[in-house]
């Protein structure tokens, strides 16, 4: 029958066919039977189809898939097995692309005999893109370093001229598979998800992001470990208002399809620019398929629209639903193609396996259907700000605390259903309008939807003041000033903004840039004139541009070149520029009128950096031919040509005196010293593998500076080698060192956008410049040491000012002794530890020592000024307190009285009285003029830890160990109210300015806010991860701030309990917060030995800058 | 690159051949061709190995690229899958074929890992197995061979075979379901 098959004997078995599948399966044997009669071909016929099998069912679902990349794969040079890249040697091919593959290998040195994975791509002329990717890559994963993120381990090109990357070998299976096929519990599964977690808050630190985040490219070993790989289209953060990029529907399109769409962000699928909100939301994706076996939408195909429709408008059902209704369904097949060559994997079975999901909906219900939803969330403000957010919040769902999603997203949703239903909303409102015959109820209900939207605002507000912290810390200064300037109140909105905003604004405005210059392109080197009244920056353009220094104007624009200029350097009389150009030649500029006076050809390669002899009669140049030249600057003549390394010369500089020179390079070793008249080899800086950027001698000759690709600059002593210091605190590799005129500054260009100011003899990290919105390539100083002027890959020079950079900050190295620090109430003067038993008075504005109280008594442990200033109270360990003069020093007055410890200390707002806590359990209130002892308050049952005056004086608070604190008449002693809620001691207090509020901070990491008249519980302030030691109102009441164990200020809307902004300046519990009366400085003191200075702008400032 | 004469062409041949003109469909056949090769190539030449392309992205990109809007007219959409179907048929057999061949002739074995994980072995078979099948479906049950190349080359929906054939979907459903029965009984598999 088969063959010979005509279209009306096929119409006879395609009718028998369709009748009998309508009919269940017992039934059409009988059917057959019947319908063929005597025909018995035609029976077995359609029996023979029935009889249909499940595998080729496989076959027709599964569409075809590798085939499609396969058909267009061109005939490349196989790394056959055995043969050898470098120092490994082939074990077999793992996977292969259009252009490139990755082979499995071994290191045959190596006598572990460690297996690698080593990815190769294939050199065409046709990829230049490609390759710069690839190159990208290879950059990326070098800064990385993280138990979590498969490791880069060497990279170079091969005798084909095949780049190539050497990556650690990861053996495991996709994140997804792996909790399948080890029936992985919840317990299970939650721990793996925060190991990625934490290599992607690692890759968000160090400015990158993921953007391919999905189980394909998170494996997970034999022993449980999580590693994240594939970096391929990570990118660095980009700067948001970089000619924020009108991306055609095409270049979307691809983008998106370069990811997987499945896991991809809505601002993603459009195209728009991405944050780290973008990986947090394919991590909530990744998390909803661990939780539930599903994504998060119900796809009816791959259909790239129907994945965009579901990624940026279906709402997520939430995951335990998710898992009821898919509980008795089989399981999926796995979602996603893996990466090739990372993982052994069977032939897809043909068969699916009906295993039912491990997880429960019991154990979703809540906290975790909250917080998968709220990474979920379509705008990127309404999800986790960070990754560490997201990770934190399941941290506390497994410790059984309050997760942070919870509000979040309720209060969100309601909101929407307001928004989206707003005609049904009001016709419900009519209904019970009629029915009620009230109007109270509506007017009711219109405040609430009111307080809704208001409470919404404030969320957002609060969003993106966290995320511009971010952007601070990622030195994203476009997305800083986006953020700021986006949450300026619009005409009749209330004016959300607080110490903050105009804290960020300050930031943003006064970073000590004072001149921008453009170019319209990438510029690679920058020099200042000696005078100090030029600057010249040598551009990927090949041109050499000259600036006036002060003004910014464009001078002159030189053509000469013709690839780009990677060096530039004045001559030590001003008149002369030399440039160094991958042209393979350096040329000689006479800078009064632009001519190009001589061309030094002899390089057989790029030419990376140039630097004249002192007396500038020579001119010696680095090459990427591996040799350093040194050239007599009158005739063009090559004097001496030294083969210094077998890779890149990066940097050549003369020591002052002009008898030495140094040079920097891509290889062991990287640092060199040489006799700059014989070119004999003197001495060898550095015995690690690292690339050396850029070098600096010291003025004095006696140190030389080296700036490593590896995120640090090292200063050793030339005559000795000796390490002096190391300068380390850059997120990106350091592409220029330079020093002050005077030698007491080094200066870092980065990678990481950012310019670091360091003392150069310790080391100690003095100030972080930012603003560039790329990668920093070169800094110079000017003669001055005034001025600093930093060229870079966002198509900018920039000037700077030193001493505006210098702005006092902070206060270092006061040893850890107590935390604790005091500011007069005129904001002026600082009262710090000098030792641990003496008090330093320091200026608030300088940090400059004012006195040093020179006590003999017992180790202190509070402090406070009299509101006049003059007068400074000490609470000491020995159970007294003493009343101090500020401005002579005099010790005025002692308090006895106390049986224990004095814990806290202060005034009356008057000035007549203090009132000391005590570990005796007892608050005591006293004359300050006298000493004489007026009252003493019992009630505490256990130790009491802080104690203040309402701003009236009337009322006194105590907080306690005993979890509570007490609110007491400061006139009778009588107590008037508890405050009780916290479930551990208290450590601190604060009334807010209006005496209506109190504010206490507790061991149990949470500070609450109570309404003083009733003593009624308003709200907790939840987030810090540690006990709150310290809280400070701020003089407007809006804002309170508060200091906790694990190092960090937090400052919060009082309003709302919402938290505004997290500030990270303390490696140590921070022990005191304090504002200055006027608003505009926030103190915070650790035990870290630092003393930090917030500082905000004034609205005067902010107002004079807007009419600019 | 699609420019906006060929985008407009593109658009003006889908709906000639919507509105039943058979010619737009012989010249849709080459420019779709030529556009999914470029992308193809395109596609593969990226630096993303960890990617496999499936059919349905790659003729997705293609329909953006030569057609340029979304989501305007879905039923051009369609069209346009229908003519890309038959454009991976034939890329897809030809590679196939060409493979087998390759193995047969004692050519280098290029088959790595990933492919042969991704890829039964067989599967070149089978592809070829499949073409064959559907051409003899083709001579009696000219629709059922359609619908399985529309589905399952072109990577359509029910619903978007049944737009490009002007039947019902359930139709679709159906004939595919039984088209299905049939090529498995030709094709041998899974014995």
């Amino acid at each position: 029958m088969k063959g010979v098959m005509t279209p009306t004997r096929w119409r006879q078995v395609d009718q028998l066919l369709e009748a009998a599948l309508e009919l269940p399966a017992d039934e059409r044997e009988a059917f057959l039977a019947q319908s063929c009669g005597v025909d018995q071909a035609l029976r077995q016929e359609v029996l023979s189809l029935l009889a249909g099998n499940e595998q080729a069912e496989d076959f027709f679902e599964a569409p075809p898939m590798n085939e499609v990349g396969e058909v267009f794969r061109s005939a490349e040079p196989a790394f056959a097995p055995g043969s050898k890249i470098g120092p490994y040697r082939i074990l077999r091919e793992l996977g292969r692309g259009g252009m490139g593959l990755v082979l499995l290998a071994v290191r045959d040195d190596d006598e572990y005999q460690k297996r690698v994975a080593i990815k190769l791509v294939s050199p065409g002329p046709l990829q230049p893109e490609m390759m710069r990717r690839f190159r990208r890559e290879r950059q990326i994963l070098a800064d990385l370093e993280h138990p979590n993120i498969a490791r880069l381990l060497d990279g170079g090109t091969t005798e084909q001229g095949w780049p190539y990357v050497v990556m650690e070998y990861v053996e495991g299976l996709p994140l997804t598979q792996y909790c399948r096929q080890h029936k992985l519990a919840l317990t299970g599964r939650l721990p793996l998800f925060l190991d990625v977690c934490a290599a992607v808050q690692y890759a968000h630190q160090n400015l990158i992001i993921h953007r391919d985040l999905k189980p394909a490219n998170i494996l997970v070993t034999q022993t449980g470990v999580a590693k994240l790989l594939d970096f391929g289209i990570a990118k660095l953060l980009e700067p948001a208002n970089q000619e924020r990029q009108q991306m055609t529907a095409r270049e979307t399109l691809s983008g998106v399809l370069m990811m997987t769409p499945e896991y991809a962000s809505p601002e993603q699928m459009r195209g728009e620019t991405l944050t780290t909100a973008s990986d947090v939301y394919s991590l909530g994706v990744l998390l909803y398929e661990l939780l539930t076996g599903h994504l998060p939408y119900q796809l009816k195909s791959r259909a790239l629209p129907e994945i965009i429709r579901a990624v940026c408008e279906a709402e997520p059902q939430p995951p335990s639903v998710r898992v009821v209704g898919a509980d008795l369904r089989v399981c999926p097949p796995p979602l996603s193609a893996q990466p090739p060559g990372q993982t052994h994997r069977s032939a897809p079975t043909l068969t699916p396996i009906l295993t039912p999901h491990p997880v429960l909906p019991g154990e979703l219900k809540g906290d975790l259907d909250n917080i998968t939803l709220m990474a979920l969330q379509k705008e990127a403000a309404r999800r986790y700000h960070t990754v560490q957010q997201l990770s934190e919040d399941i941290c506390r769902h497994l410790a059984g605390e309050l997760v942070f999603a919870r509000q979040a997203t309720l209060g969100y949703r309601v909101q929407r259903f307001v928004k989206r239903n707003r005609a049904i909303v009001v016709t419900t409102l009519l209904v019970l309008l009629t029915l009620l015959g009230g109007i109270v109820a509506t007017m009711r209900q219109a405040r609430l939807a009111e307080a809704r939207g208001q409470a919404n605002r404030r969320l957002a507000y609060a969003g993106q003041m966290h995320q511009a912290v971010q952007a601070w810390d990622m030195a994203n200064l476009g997305q800083l000033r986006d953020l700021v300037e986006g949450n300026r109140p619009a005409a009749g909105e209330e004016d959300l903004r607080g110490f903050e905003w105009y804290y960020l604004w300050r930031l943003y405005h006064h970073n000590g840039q004072r001149l921008l210059l453009p170019h319209p392109i990438e510029v690679w080197a920058v020099a200042y004139s000696p005078d100090g009244q030029r600057v010249a920056t040598g551009a990927d353009d090949s041109k050499l541009r000259l600036w006036d220094a002060i003004t910014g104007r464009a001078l002159a624009m030189l053509s000469g070149h013709t690839e780009c200029i990677w060096a530039v350097a004045f001559s030590p009389d001003g008149q002369r520029i030399a440039t160094g150009s991958a042209d393979r030649t350096a040329k000689l500029w006479d800078v009064a009128t632009g001519r190009e006076l001589v061309t030094f050809n002899g390089h057989t390669n790029q030419v990376m950096c140039v630097a004249f002899s002192p007396d500038g009669k020579k001119l010696a140049t680095g090459s990427r031919d591996g040799t350093w030249k040194l050239w007599d600057v009158g005739t063009g003549r090559e004097l001496l040509g030294i083969q210094a390394t077998a890779q890149w010369v990066h940097a050549v500089t003369f020591s002052p005196d002009g008898r030495l020179l140094a040079t920097g390079h891509g290889a062991q070793p990287c640092l060199k010293l040489w006799d700059a008249v014989t070119g004999q080899e003197l001495r060898v800086f550095n015995e690690f593998p690292r690339t050396v950027f850029s070098v600096a001698f010291s003025p004095d000759g006696k140190s030389l500076a080296a700036g490593y690709r590896d995120r640090l600059a090292q200063l050793f002593e030339v005559s000795s080698g000796k390490l002096l210091a190391t300068f380390k605190g850059h997120a990106g590799e350091i592409k220029s060192v330079a020093f002050s005129p005077d030698g007491k500054l080094l200066a870092t260009g980065s990678a990481d956008r950012t310019v670091k100011l360091w003392r150069a003899a310790t080391g100690e990290d003095l100030a972080t410049l930012k603003g560039h919105l790329g990668q920093i390539w070169s800094v110079a100083f000017a003669q001055d040491g005034k001025s600093l002027i930093t060229g870079g890959d966002d198509h900018t020079a920039r000037l700077w000012d030193i001493p505006a950079a210098l702005e006092f900050t902070a206060l270092k190295g006061l040893g850890s002794v107590s935390a604790f620090m005091a500011l007069s109430p005129n904001g002026r003067t600082l009262a710090t530890q000098g030792s641990a038993i003496s008090i330093r008075l320091r200026d608030a504005a300088t940090g400059q020592e004012l006195m040093t109280f020179a006590r003999h008594a017992d180790f202190w442990t509070s402090l406070a000024f009299s509101p006049d200033g003059k007068g400074l109270v000490i609470g000491n360990h020995d159970s007294t307190a003493e009343l101090w003069d500020a401005a002579t020093g005099q010790k005025l007055m002692a308090f006895k009285g106390h049986t224990a410890q004095v814990n806290a200390v202060t005034f009356s707002p008057d000035g007549h009285r203090l009132a000391t806590a005590s570990s005796d359990k007892t608050v005591k209130v006293w004359k300050a003029a006298t000493g004489q002892e007026l009252l003493t308050f019992k009630g505490h049952t256990n130790l009491v830890r802080d104690v203040a005056f309402s701003p009236d004086g009337k009322r006194l608070a105590s907080a306690g160990y005993d979890h509570v604190a007490r609110l007491w008449d400061a006139a009778t002693g009588r107590e008037l109210a508890v405050f009780s809620g916290h479930t551990s001691p208290l450590l601190a207090l604060a009334f807010a300015p209006d005496g209506k509020t109190l504010a206490t901070g507790s061991a149990d990491n949470t500070a609450k806010l109570w309404e003083v008249a009733t003593g009624r519980e308003l709200g907790t302030f939840k987030g810090h991860a540690g006990h709150v030691r310290c809280l400070a109102f701020a003089p407007d009441g809006k804002r309170l701030a508060t200091g906790s164990a694990e190092g960090m200020v937090r400052l919060w809307d009082v309003a709302t309990q919402q938290e505004i902004i997290a500030l990270k300046g303390h490696d140590d519990a921070v022990g005191s917060v304090a504002f200055s009366p006027d608003g505009q400085t926030l103190v915070s003191s650790g035990a870290d030995g630092i003393v930090r200075f917030w500082r905000a702008a004034t609205t005067q400032e902010v107002a004079a800058a807007g009419r600019k | 690159m699609a420019n906006m004469a060929s985008s407009q062409s593109v658009t003006q041949l889908l709906s000639a051949w919507r509105a039943g003109d058979k010619a737009a469909f012989d010249q849709l056949l080459p420019l779709v061709h030529d556009e999914l090769h470029r992308m193809a190539q395109r596609l593969m030449s990226r630096e993303h190995q960890g990617h496999t392309w499936q059919t349905t992205e790659l003729v997705n990109e293609a329909y953006l690229r030569l057609v340029g809007q979304p989501e305007v007219e879905w039923q051009n959409r369609a069209h346009f899958f229908a003519v890309a179907s038959q454009v991976m048929r034939h890329l897809l057999v030809d590679h196939a074929r060409a493979r087998q061949l390759g193995k047969h002739g004692g050519g280098a074995e290029r088959l790595s890992l990933d492919e042969v994980a991704l890829v039964a072995p067989d599967r070149n078979a089978a592809l070829l197995a499949l073409d064959d099948a559907l051409d003899r479906l083709a001579n009696f049950d000219a629709q059922k061979s359609r619908i399985v190349e529309l589905r399952y080359f072109g990577g359509l929906t029910v619903e978007e075979v049944a737009e490009v054939l002007g039947i019902a979907a359930i139709t679709v459903k159906r004939e595919w379901a039984r088209a299905k029965l049939w090529l498995q009984r030709e094709m041998q598999l899974g014995m």
